[in-house]
């Protein structure tokens, strides 16, 4: 609970209608497809049901309810898009507040010369595209999640797994500078941000970046972001093709997609090595198959079918080029053809090609990929790195987690995981997914949950994005060092340990604990 | 008469055993300055530790002694950040010069500190591979020092392959624990990258001078040895020409290897040495503790008659292919370039000022440079200006300071320049160099003054000095007091007893 007088002081920093302590409005921010958090609704758990929800509209605003926060110790968590999948936003202990952050949504400025965009933290990646590609600009990719995803706190969480992280990195080598406000009240600007806050000259510094404390997994645990400076890149596509047909939109100009198939996984791996480190692309990456069942189908129903029957298959490649000239993408063209024909790569048939084409869009702006959340409950067990070689090793050892499940398995959770390139190929993100078809499956998800991420020091690709349940791995296996330097962050930043409690840094003052655990 | 009992030798003689322990003062001196405005102040001890272990029990002795820690790898930094500043321990890492790791598949290295460019260099080249070297630096320098301090290499101009080529890194805390930074941090990760696993910790160790930690492990990328290259070049009046067109290129994602040179630095680069000179260039000798030994007449005038045939400022674009059909990679991308430069009204040569081989001598400075080295012949040392900014305030930052060089009597045309795009021009970083005489005091004081006006000038013209070496540590942090503030109470959690190279950045 919180008092009545937090309340007001809260109410007259943001205005009456922008705090609420409304028992529906609150349940709204309690939900997640995550199978913990499934799992705690499915037993009534009402530690996930904030005690307030509150929605500031500017730094200084933030800046007032955190001030208020720290001194009467109501816990705080950040929110974005309120499309985070792994239950980083759902509470976990009483007197919490969500700082839901919808209307700090403005694009700022969008400095054509020096390729950034100022930004607001609610800024989706549709927005950034669709102000920034019309001035020959992007910001180099989007993820396989919904458009409407906060392209800031999708990267600070997660890293930004850029379907065209080939060519541009993962999404968090994107992020120029920004602005964060402490729990105390203090404001720390990163990079030339910190001497003007419209200044984009540079991105590190000055000396030792603190911008990195922020990012990959912090999960608003050591403060809230309140403004942003994004880099962008040359976007040599034009305007965003009409989609005429739904589900089939053109490519845009100056760009090409190709399609290949392989009978044998270790004929797409020696491809996927050979195209990325060829130089060429902007995207190349082996979805899952249960994804592309997901999304190459409209309902749901003929996404289980065709899976089944093995319409959709493992080891797919799809690779994006993008060309400043017609001779780029020939040669581009030319030296891909080379690799498929070596390593026997098939183009894929036009008929499955052309259930693919949502990628034309999605590859890009997102908009369908939503469609492979439909099963309902849904976790990532890993986000790992590596050469794209382990991709066998990383698949086995999910699978021989999976088969010790105590109820029958879903049949989509047989499948291999999604291969991205990134950094010019150098190395891969492997996301492993488990699906549920229904509620009551969470139960016996969550375990294997666990166990897949306990697994974390047999995995041949490592694993760094902490998602539910953290006590899980962020155990021995990560070094007690790194614990320790995450502790050392929070103390620094958070002494009182208000912001997104027991989700990233285990400080637990005494006497404080997640609800439902016991003291010990 | 009995010798004087030192706890602290004693310690660190049964850390790294007596021989590695030094603490006459001739050796004290060869580590107390640089060619630097830095004031020269001895360390009370050097060591050389072998391996981690030892490292390890060095940091561990320091906090119990209490006694300052000073990081040291190839004695090549000319900007005062391993001098001293309060004494105590000099760790000279060269002995630490392992390297492992070395993939033809994964195009990738592991390398400790002292290992030199050079030596990697000769290393990765028996597998068709090369590591990216600033312009500016010796051959002699640490690949793990000089990567952690973020110099851009000519490579920086395309994304990726920016200042972040660092995979993932070790680190000894001030409190001696040993951290791993990136996937490696679990035990058996691969050195995919440096991020996580939660918080991102390498950027905090970048440009830290040793202050947080010393960074014993690096694992880097690598790139092949290009099998085709071209390169061109392209003259402008004014440098305010050539970043426009730099920009261009950038815009088209044209070329790898681009930078702009004044007609200082490029002659500078093609000036012929003498055998012994050039011998000492190339293994990192030339440039001592008080400087270089400044050029006879002869040679200024050789310099003089160069120089003045050059254009003032020379756009460099070199196109490399390593992979796949690289002479088509090449053609396409000359192509390309040649129209670019018919509709934007700039020519593209094979060579300027008539200098003959000029691609090849810029082609094999791109593999191991050491040509820039003799600028601080010039008269002895050399001060760089080196600072990020955007491409529209260059021109306004050059012209200030010319202005700027009138009223200390310092001749506007002798302040070399180099210009770094980084990241297709989303920023330049910019080297504006000033000279003088190590001999002269007046001189010496003349051109300190003028570096130290200079600086804040540029910053208030928007020039961002992100590696604060000395003076410039107090402009930057007084006008980002938070960030400071914090830099400090993160320093006081890691080090409580700062004793991780105390006196510099905000420390």
């Amino acid at each position: 609970m919180i008092e009545p007088h937090v309340y007001q002081a809260i109410a007259e920093v943001v205005g009456p209608d922008f705090v609420s302590d409304d028992r529906a409005t609150r349940e709204c921010y309690s939900r997640d497809p995550h199978p913990s958090v499934t799992v705690r609704k499915m037993n009534k758990d009402f530690a996930t049901v904030p005690d307030l929800v509150v929605l500031p509209s500017s730094t200084e605003e933030v800046q007032a309810v955190l001030r208020i926060a720290n001194r009467y110790k109501v816990n705080v968590i950040p929110m974005g898009s309120g499309d985070n999948l792994t239950g980083v936003c759902i509470p976990k202990m009483a007197r919490t507040m969500t700082m839901d952050l919808k209307r700090m949504d403005k694009v700022l400025e969008v400095d054509e010369e020096n390729k950034t965009i100022r930004m607001q933290p609610w800024v989706s990646y549709a927005r950034i595209q669709a102000t920034c590609m019309k001035l020959g600009l992007w910001n180099g990719g989007t993820p396989a999640a919904p458009s409407s995803n906060n392209a800031v706190s999708n990267v600070l969480a997660y890293g930004g797994e850029y379907q065209t992280a080939l060519a541009y990195g993962l999404g968090i080598r994107s992020l120029h500078s920004f602005t964060v406000v402490l729990p105390n009240g203090d404001i720390i600007r990163t990079g030339s941000h910190g001497m003007s806050r419209e200044d984009p000259t540079y991105w590190y510094g000055p000396g030792p970046d603190l911008k990195g404390i922020w990012e990959m997994g912090a999960f608003g645990g050591l403060g809230v972001v309140t403004e942003v400076v994004w880099k962008l890149h040359s976007w040599p596509g034009g305007d965003w093709p009409i989609e005429e047909e739904y589900g089939h939109p053109p490519i845009p100009k100056n760009h090409r997609f190709y399609w290949y198939r392989f009978n044998k996984p270790e004929d797409c791996i020696k491809a996927a090595h050979a195209l990325c480190y060829a130089g060429i692309g902007i995207g190349c990456n082996i979805p899952m198959r249960s994804v592309n069942a997901m999304c190459g189908e409209t309902h749901l129903a003929d996404s289980f079918k065709r899976y089944d029957e093995g319409y959709y298959e493992n080891f797919w490649i799809y690779i994006i080029t993008a060309g400043y000239s017609p001779r780029q993408l020939d040669y581009e063209e030319k030296v891909l053809l080379e690799i498929m024909k070596e390593n026997n790569g098939e183009p894929l048939d036009e008929e499955r090609r052309r259930k693919m084409d949502n990628y034309n869009f999605d590859g890009f702006r997102s908009g369908n990929f939503v469609r492979w959340a439909r099963q309902g409950i849904y976790a990532i067990t890993a986000f790992g790195r590596g050469p794209v070689e382990i991709m066998a090793g990383v698949h086995e050892l999910q699978q021989s987690i999976v088969k010790q499940a105590d109820k029958p398995v879903p049949s989509m959770n047989s499948t291999w995981p999604w291969y991205y390139a990134y950094d010019r190929g150098y190395w891969w993100v492997d996301e492993r997914d488990l699906y549920g078809d229904q509620l009551d499956f969470a139960r016996t998800m969550l375990p294997l949950v666990v166990q897949v991420i306990r697994s974390t020091p047999d995995n041949p690709s490592g694993y760094w994005t902490p998602n539910e349940p953290h006590g899980a791995w962020f155990g021995p296996q990560i070094g007690p060092n790194f614990h320790l330097m995450l502790r050392d962050m929070k103390k620094v930043l958070d002494p009182n340990d208000i912001m997104n409690p027991n989700t990233l840094v285990f400080v637990r003052p005494k006497g404080k604990k997640p609800a439902g655990q016991k003291e010990g | 008469m009995s010798e004087v009992k030192d706890a602290t030798r004693d310690g660190l003689a049964g850390i790294v055993g007596a021989k590695s322990v030094f603490t006459e003062p001739e050796v004290l001196e060869t580590y107390s300055r640089d060619q630097s405005f830095t004031p020269a102040r001895k360390p009370n001890y050097v060591v050389k530790p072998k391996n981690l272990d030892e490292l390890q029990s060095i940091v561990r002795l320091a906090n119990e002694q209490l006694m300052p820690i000073i990081p040291y790898s190839s004695g090549t930094d000319f900007h005062g950040a391993a001098v001293p500043t309060q004494g105590g321990i000099l760790v000279d890492l060269s002995q630490m010069n392992r390297i492992t790791e070395l993939s033809d598949l994964y195009w990738s290295v592991t390398v400790e500190p002292g290992v030199t460019f050079a030596q990697l260099q000769k290393e990765a080249a028996k597998k068709g591979l090369r590591v990216q070297v600033p312009l500016m630096t010796p051959p002699s320098a640490s690949v793990l020092s000089t990567y952690l301090e973020r110099e851009p290499v000519p490579g920086a101009a395309d994304f990726i392959y920016g200042v972040e080529q660092i995979q993932t890194m070790r680190v000894v805390l001030p409190s001696g624990e040993s951290f791993t930074l990136g996937n490696p941090a679990i035990e058996g990760g691969p050195h995919s990258h440096p991020f996580g696993p939660g918080l991102n910790f390498w950027r905090l160790f970048m440009c830290a001078q040793g202050t947080y930690g010393i960074t014993y492990e690096m694992n880097l990328r690598l790139l092949p040895l290009p099998k085709v290259q071209k390169i061109f070049f392209s003259e402008f009046n004014n440098v305010g020409d050539a970043i426009a067109a730099m920009k261009q290129i950038q815009r088209q994602e044209l070329g790898f290897e681009c930078f702009i040179l004044n007609s200082f630095d490029l002659a500078t680069l093609v000036v012929n040495e003498d055998a012994a000179t050039t011998k000492s260039l190339k293994n990192g000798t030339y440039v001592g503790l008080d400087g270089a030994k400044p050029w006879s007449p002869a040679q200024c005038q050789r310099f003089d008659a160069l120089r003045q045939g050059l254009p003032p400022w020379t756009l460099v674009v070199s196109i490399s292919a390593w992979a796949r059909n690289p002479e088509e990679k090449v053609e396409y991308q000359e192509l390309d370039l040649r129209d670019l430069a018919a509709a934007s009204g700039f020519e593209l040569k094979p060579s300027v000022g008539g200098i003959t081989g000029l691609d090849k001598i810029i082609a094999d400075e791109m593999v191991l440079p050491w040509r820039m080295q003799k600028r601080f012949g010039y008269k002895g040392t050399a001060h760089s200006l080196m600072f990020h900014a955007t491409g529209d305030s260059i021109g306004l930052i050059e012209d200030a300071l010319g202005q700027l060089a009138a009223r200390y009597y310092y001749s506007a045309g002798d302040i070399g320049a180099y210009i770094q795009p980084v990241e297709r021009a989303r920023t330049f970083y910019c080297a504006f160099d000033l000279y003088s005489n190590p001999t002269d005091d007046n001189d010496m004081e003349k051109v300190n003054a003028f570096f130290n006006e200079a600086s804040e000038m540029l910053i208030n013209l928007g020039a961002f000095f992100d590696r604060p070496y000395g003076p410039w540590a107090e402009m930057m942090y007084r006008r980002n007091g938070n960030y400071a503030e914090y830099l400090k109470k993160i320093k006081a959690q890691l080090d409580p007893n700062n004793i991780m190279n105390p006196g510099k950045l905000c420390f």
